[in-house]
C-alpha cells in the first residue's frame, strides 16, 4: 500500500497526468522521478517505459480514480 | 469535485509516527464505559452482556490518562516555548524530556503534541491539510539518512532506495513548511549517541531540521543526560538551547508527595467502570501500590488496568488487594520495589522520611 502524501489537491480539468504529478511532486518538495515511480507500472514486467496507474495515483492522493 | 478519501479509511495498524496515526490519536476521545444497576444488569440478555463487559474491558485496557505533575509542566513549558518561538527566525529554544523508563515521558510528550493540535485546530478550523505537530522516533543505531527517511514517512513522503539525503530532507521541508508545522517531538532521543560519529551525524541532521523547519523541537529519552547528550561542542549547543524538565518516579517520602500519589490513585480509582468496586478502596491502598510500582505511572497504570479487566472477567467487579496480588508488574518496578515501610509510630513525619 502506498503512503498518501498530505496536500490533496485535485487535477484541474484537462490536465494532463503528468504534469498533474508533476505540480503534487513540485508541492511536496520532491523530485518528479520519485513521485511518478509511485504512481505509474511499466507496460509490461520487461518494459522500462511505464505508465500512469489510475489506482496508485488514486492511493497516493486520496482522490478517487474516476477524477 | 469529490472530497478527498477519509483518513479514517487507513490502514487502522497506522503507528503514531505515521500522519494517519498521528490525527487518529489526536481525534480520538474515549467515552467512559456505562454501569448498569443491577436491575439494568438483570435485565440484559446473554449477548448483550457480553457486548456490555467487553466494551468495559476495552474502556479499561486504554483508561484514559490522569495529568500528572510532570504532563503539566511539560504541557506548560511546551506551549510557553511554541508561542516564544513563532516569529524566531533561528535559535529556536527546546525542551528535552529525560527521566527513566516507565515515568511517563511518552506519555506526556504525545500530550503535549496532542493539546497543541487541537488547540490549532481550534484556531484553525478550515485547515484541512495543516499538520502542526509531527512526532517521530530515532531508530536504533540511526544513521541521518533514516532519521530522515523517518520525517519523510511520517509525512508519506516515500522514496526509492537510490533517493539521495538532499532530495528527501528538501521534500520533509518543503512538506512540514506548506501544512504549517508548529511542533516537532522526538521520542527515544537516548538511541543517539553523540561519542559516535553516525549518532554526531543524526545530531548534525536533528540540528539542520531544527534550524530549517519553523518549529519548536522537542525530544524524549531514557536519562539522556547521563547519554552524553550534553557533551562536547555539539553537547554545550544542545544544552544552551534546551530546557530540561526531568520525568521522574512519584516520590511517597514528605506528606505533600504522599498526597501526591493518592491524588494518582484517587484520579484512576475514579475511572474504573466495575459493578461492586467500592470507591475508596484503592486509595486505601496506596502505600501497597507504591511498593508495587516504585512510583512509576506506567506500572501502576498497568497493575490497575489489569486488575479491572480481571475483575469483570472473573465476575468479581471489584479491585482487592488480592487480586493485585496476582498480578506481576514490569521488572524495572519488580526490581525497584522498597521493603514494607515501617509502622508508623508516635513520630509519624519522622517515620515516613526514613520510608523515602
Amino acid at each position: 500500500m502506498h503512503s498518501r502524501l498530505p496536500i490533496a489537491v485535485a487535477p484541474a480539468q484537462h490536465e494532463t497526468a503528468a504534469s498533474y504529478v508533476t505540480r503534487l511532486a513540485t508541492l511536496h518538495g520532491m523530485p518528479f522521478g520519485e513521485l511518478w515511480q509511485q504512481v505509474s507500472r511499466p507496460r509490461t514486467p520487461e518494459s522500462q517505459a511505464r505508465f500512469i496507474a489510475a489506482d496508485r495515483l488514486a492511493a497516493v492522493t486520496g482522490i478517487p480514480e474516476e477524477h | 469535485m469529490t472530497p478527498a478519501l477519509d483518513n479514517d479509511v487507513r490502514d487502522p495498524d497506522d503507528p503514531l509516527t505515521t500522519k494517519e496515526g498521528w490525527r487518529r490519536f489526536v481525534d480520538y476521545q474515549p467515552e467512559p464505559a456505562a454501569v448498569l444497576t443491577a436491575e439494568q444488569q438483570f435485565a440484559l440478555t446473554g449477548r448483550q452482556r457480553a457486548e456490555h463487559d467487553e466494551a468495559r474491558r476495552e474502556y479499561h485496557a486504554e483508561l484514559p490518562l490522569a495529568n500528572t505533575p510532570t504532563i503539566r509542566q511539560v504541557l506548560g513549558t511546551g506551549r510557553l516555548l511554541v508561542q516564544l518561538n513563532r516569529k524566531q527566525v533561528s535559535a529556536r529554544r527546546g525542551l528535552i524530556l529525560s527521566g527513566a523508563s516507565g515515568t511517563g515521558k511518552t506519555t506526556a510528550l504525545t500530550q503535549l503534541g496532542r493539546t497543541h493540535e487541537r488547540a490549532v485546530r481550534r484556531r484553525h478550523p478550515a485547515g484541512r491539510h495543516r499538520l502542526p505537530v509531527a512526532y517521530v522516533t530515532v531508530p536504533p543505531a540511526a544513521t541521518a539518512k533514516m532519521l530522515a527517511v523517518e520525517f519523510a514517512r511520517f509525512y508519506g513522503l516515500e522514496f526509492s532506495a537510490r533517493a539521495n539525503m538532499p532530495d528527501i530532507v528538501n521534500a520533509v521541508c518543503a512538506t512540514a513548511a506548506h501544512t504549517g508545522i508548529e511542533l516537532v517531538l522526538v521520542d527515544e532521543i537516548h538511541n543517539l549517541n553523540i561519542a559516535t560519529r553516525s549518532g554526531a551525524e543524526v545530531s548534525d541532521q536533528l540540528k539542520y531540521f531544527a534550524e530549517r523547519l519553523p518549529a519548536t523541537f522537542v525530544y524524549a529519552g531514557i536519562d539522556v543526560e547521563d547519554q552524553g547528550l550534553f557533551a562536547g561542542v555539539r553537547g554545550r549547543q544542545i544544552a544552551g538551547r534546551f530546557t530540561l524538565i526531568a520525568s521522574t518516579p512519584f516520590a511517597y517520602g514528605t506528606s505533600e508527595q504522599r498526597t501526591a500519589w493518592r491524588s494518582l490513585v484517587s484520579t484512576l480509582e475514579t475511572m474504573l467502570r466495575l459493578h461492586h468496586h467500592r470507591a475508596g478502596t484503592l486509595v486505601s491502598l496506596d502505600e501497597y501500590l507504591y511498593r508495587r510500582t516504585s512510583g512509576m505511572i506506567g506500572s501502576l497504570s498497568q497493575l490497575v488496568r489489569s486488575a479491572a479487566i480481571l475483575a469483570i472477567e472473573d465476575g468479581t467487579e471489584q479491585i482487592t488487594r488480592e487480586l493485585l496480588d496476582l498480578i506481576p508488574v514490569d521488572y524495572a518496578a519488580q526490581r525497584a520495589t522498597p521493603p514494607a515501610p515501617r509502622q508508623r509510630t508516635s513520630a509519624p513525619a519522622k517515620t515516613a522520611e526514613a520510608s523515602a
